[in-house]
């Protein structure tokens, strides 16, 4: 019966047939996506998009038709679909799974027209073409060429790409040229074995449970298993340092996939007004149990008294600082004693941290519920000197005044032990000028602060300690215990229970910073800047069943928050592009590199450190690499067949 | 919290800085150079940067550095033949340098100008001005560091824009004319005044570049 309901509520929310879809979706997959395209479109349309750089920058990086503008291309993809025999109007599948070593990424779309569609692919990739490979089994037909494939039955079309994490075509240099085409042969033949198990619809489809936990109403719902995740992340990006023998620099993330595990999925919703983001995450057991004692942490009812009502921004953060302490060293020692060689002198220093720090102590000195308030943006006039000339240019200096926009800010949290937190505050008085205790009130009034007009106060009470730069929430707020006390009930509801909160007024921020009308003016009539202009808010909870995790972003013109979003990400892109260069970022040659760094510091005949893959898949520790190997026959006059070779991996079959 | 503060000063304000060249010449190219570097108007965002190890790629001097480098100005120029009465002011808390000295002739100004302008790795030898019969000359190229400067003209566009350099010279003499458009003499016609943001001196190497002739 449950089963039953459950497939009739996936039914509703997936347009095509929700049995024949889901016994083709893989039963444990690394990702999965779903997306509902026609709500998307009807809340960010299309033409919208075409109209900013992201996009039009994206669609450059697009290897095909790289002649075309992106307008004209994307008018291409949008009708090609179409035509292509393709459907736009209902849901699109995203599936990324592993099989043996091979991760496939798939998109699923409904077909609309198969006569079209067959002969479409039939024009693009010819029977008969030596350089395609083409099967058929379980109802799909499939061809791969290269990287890429295509499998189709009557209802669904899938497209999708592979990446091998064997390291079997690297070696192809040392093969001849009728060796590579069997090798390649042979690969395609196992991959399209490992494609064709993915729509082997034989399994019950009640084995796929992630389909329950995922956001059923979302425009987009996705799940991700981030331990395979990381996993394939990882393997792909230690490939090459595998290769060249270097230190393995991601072994330490590695080591610490037990507290990465997790399974998230994420919900994102076009309501009227605003875009809403979903998450919910279910860790493993071990990281559970410890995050329920970081976690483990109620606010100072005191806090919230001093919660401001109207402020730009307002975050708070409960966690049980012991409990964190322990976590972070825990986590640390666990990573760094399943480093080889080097790892004991981690633990080493981990355990000698340890040994000395108080961590109860310090847990009591800050307890860890925190709250963070952005409170307004004040002008302050500063002066500088400048210049003004007689007629003969004869030079005077006069003093001019800049007005500046400094931001006020308060944070208050809670301690356990205010006479340990005055000793220790008090250390530094008679040391420096610029640090002075002025009624109970610890003031820093260094350079930089006297600049922009102002100090930095510190002031702990009963329970609680205050950081601010802002005199009147100092000798004003605190001595009367706060603000309203009907806004501490409001502040103690919206906080309550959650781990992490945060509420930002975009909108009073840009217009707090807008120096005239024009400006606020500006803010209204640009798409995107009035698209900026809303309100964020964030929430986090913790509980036994996992994280949940909700983002609101509301907004009096959604049609652009996307694009508004995405172009923050292009321009931040570009700025780093500009700023490192990291296009010129080169993975192998920093493997190399690290290669010959190792080779120099352990000399020749050293131990290899690195991992290296055995035929069944795991790796062999004690294989010397073959840069190392190159070394030892350059160096010592040892005979060649004494020399270990590393062993020559094989596809799995 | 320096952090914090830093980035908000970085986050809402913008920076710009004025340099003025003052320059007095007697009848035989003896005189007084003065060169003010004022930077009171961003001092906020100079003291932030100072936090920082380098801004937009570029490394910021620390002020130990700072002062090394203008103690071994000042020692080079105090040492040079021709230049005489070396006088190097700085204000760390208004973000004013200024350096001055008097020169022997145009030669000497010359040696001092490039002591100024190199680095410690490269010399200098290029030197604006120039003197022939009754004429006065300025042809200026743009300097390393402002073609550096040029080359990440987008980080620097607003320090471009609002940043100004101001060249003042009193001639003992009166001009008849000036090349230049961009200049303006004063009423007794024995001072020539030129000031532009940088981004015009950036764009425009010859902005500043002048023939005067004398009555």
């Amino acid at each position: 019966m449950k089963k039953l309901l459950f497939l009739f509520l996936l039914s509703a929310s997936i347009n095509l047939n929700a049995q024949d879809l889901i016994k083709y979706l893989p039963e444990n997959p690394l990702l999965y996506g779903r997306f509902a395209l026609p709500t998307i479109f009807k809340s960010q349309p299309l033409d919208s998009l075409k109209e900013y750089a992201f996009f039009q920058a994206f669609m450059q990086e697009v290897p095909f038709n790289r002649q075309q503008d992106a307008d004209s291309l994307l008018t291409g993809i949008i009708n090609d679909i179409e035509k292509f025999g393709l459907s736009l109007n209902s849901d699109m599948h995203i599936v990324v799974s592993q099989e043996d070593s091979l991760i496939q990424s798939n998109i699923y779309f409904q077909i609309n027209n198969i006569t079209e569609l067959e002969k479409n692919i039939n024009l693009l990739f010819p029977v008969g073409d030596s350089t395609v490979y083409y099967s058929a089994a379980n109802d799909f037909k499939l061809f791969i060429y290269k990287d890429l494939h295509m499998a189709w039955n009557n209802e669904l079309f899938i497209v999708g790409a592979r990446m091998s994490l064997r390291m079997e075509t690297q070696n192809s240099w040392d093969l001849t040229d009728a060796e590579k085409v069997l090798q390649e042969k042979q690969l395609n033949e196992r991959d399209a074995n490992a494609i064709h198990k993915i729509f082997h619809a034989n399994t019950l489809v009640a084995k796929r449970k992630y389909l329950k936990k995922m956001y059923q109403d979302a425009a987009i719902a996705t799940y991700m298993d981030m331990k395979g995740l990381y996993n394939i992340y990882l393997d792909a990006m230690t490939a090459k340092f595998r290769y060249y023998g270097a230190l393995n620099i991601f072994s330490p993330v590695n080591n610490a996939l037990p507290f990465l595990d997790s399974k998230v999925n994420i919900g994102i919703y076009f309501n009227n007004d605003e875009l809403v983001i979903k998450a919910k995450s279910k860790m493993g057991k071990e990281l559970r149990k410890k995050l329920l004692k970081v976690y483990k942490r109620k606010y100072n009812p005191g806090i919230f008294n001093y919660v401001p009502e109207d402020a730009l921004l307002s975050a708070g953060i409960k966690i049980n600082t012991e409990a964190y302490i322990n976590f972070t060293f825990d986590i640390l020692a666990d990573v760094y004693s399943k480093i080889p060689r080097y790892g004991r002198y981690g633990v080493g220093v981990i355990t000698f941290l340890q040994t000395f720090m108080d961590e109860k102590g310090i847990g009591e000195l800050v307890r860890g519920d925190m709250i963070f308030s952005l409170n307004n943006i004040s002008k302050k006039n500063i002066s500088y000197t400048t210049y003004d000339y007689d007629e003969d240019y004869n030079s005077t200096e006069v003093t001019k005044f800049n007005e500046y926009k400094v931001p006020s800010f308060s944070l208050i949290g809670s301690t356990g032990n205010p006479k340990q937190l005055e000793k220790l505050m008090d250390i530094g008085l008679d040391l420096s000028k610029v640090y002075v205790k002025e009624n109970d009130v610890y003031v820093i009034r260094d350079n930089d602060l006297n600049q922009i007009g102002g100090a930095l106060y510190i002031q702990i009470t009963d329970k609680l300690f205050f950081v601010s730069n802002d005199s009147s929430f100092i000798y004003n707020v605190i001595p009367n215990k706060g603000y309203d006390k009907k806004l501490n009930a409001k502040a103690k509801k919206n906080y309550k229970g959650k781990t992490m909160y945060l509420d930002f007024s975009a909108d009073k921020l840009m217009k707090s910073l807008a120096d005239s009308l024009d400006e606020v003016a500006l803010i209204s009539s640009n798409k995107l800047l009035r698209s900026a202009a809303g309100k964020l808010h964030f929430e986090q909870s913790f509980s036994w069943f996992g994280v949940s995790t909700t983002l609101k972003y509301k907004t009096s013109d959604k049609s652009n928050v996307l694009p508004f979003l995405t172009e923050c990400m292009n321009q931040y892109y570009l700025e780093q592009k500009n700023r490192y260069s990291y296009n010129d970022y080169d993975y192998e040659s920093v493997a190399v590199d690290s290669a010959y760094a190792l080779d120099s510091t352990t000399g020749p005949v050293g131990e290899p450190d690195e991992l290296y893959l055995k035929e069944d898949g795991t790796y062999d520790v004690s294989a010397p690499h073959s840069d190392y190997e190159q070394a030892v026959e350059e160096a010592q006059p040892i005979k060649k067949e004494e020399a270990i070779k590393p062993k020559k991996v094989t596809s799995k079959k | 919290m320096r952090l914090i503060l830093c980035f908000f000063a970085v986050l809402f304000l913008s920076s710009c800085f004025e340099i003025i060249e003052d320059i007095r010449f007697q009848a035989n190219y003896s005189g007084t150079y003065k060169v003010t570097i004022n930077m009171s108007a961003s001092k906020v965002q100079i003291n932030s940067y100072m936090k920082l190890d380098s801004v937009f790629g570029s490394h910021v001097p620390k002020k130990p550095e700072i002062e090394k480098e203008i103690q071994r100005k000042e020692n080079l120029l105090k040492a040079h033949k021709g230049i005489k009465n070396v006088l190097i002011t700085r204000d760390y808390v208004s973000f004013i340098f200024t350096v001055k000295f008097d020169f022997d002739n145009l030669n000497s100004f010359k040696e001092a100008h490039s002591i100024l302008t190199s680095d410690k790795k490269t010399t200098n030898d290029f030197f604006p001005f120039s003197q022939s019969g009754n004429s006065f000359n300025r042809k200026d190229k743009l300097q390393t560091t402002a073609k550096d400067m040029a080359k990440k003209k987008k980080e620097y566009a607003a320090l471009f824009t609002q940043s100004t350099y101001t060249s003042i010279i009193h001639f003992p003499k009166e001009i008849n004319t000036c090349s230049n458009k961009n200049c303006k003499l004063s009423k007794d016609k024995k001072n020539m005044f030129v000031s532009s943001s940088l981004e015009n001196l950036v764009n425009d190497p010859n902005y500043l570049n002048t023939q005067i002739i004398f009555k």
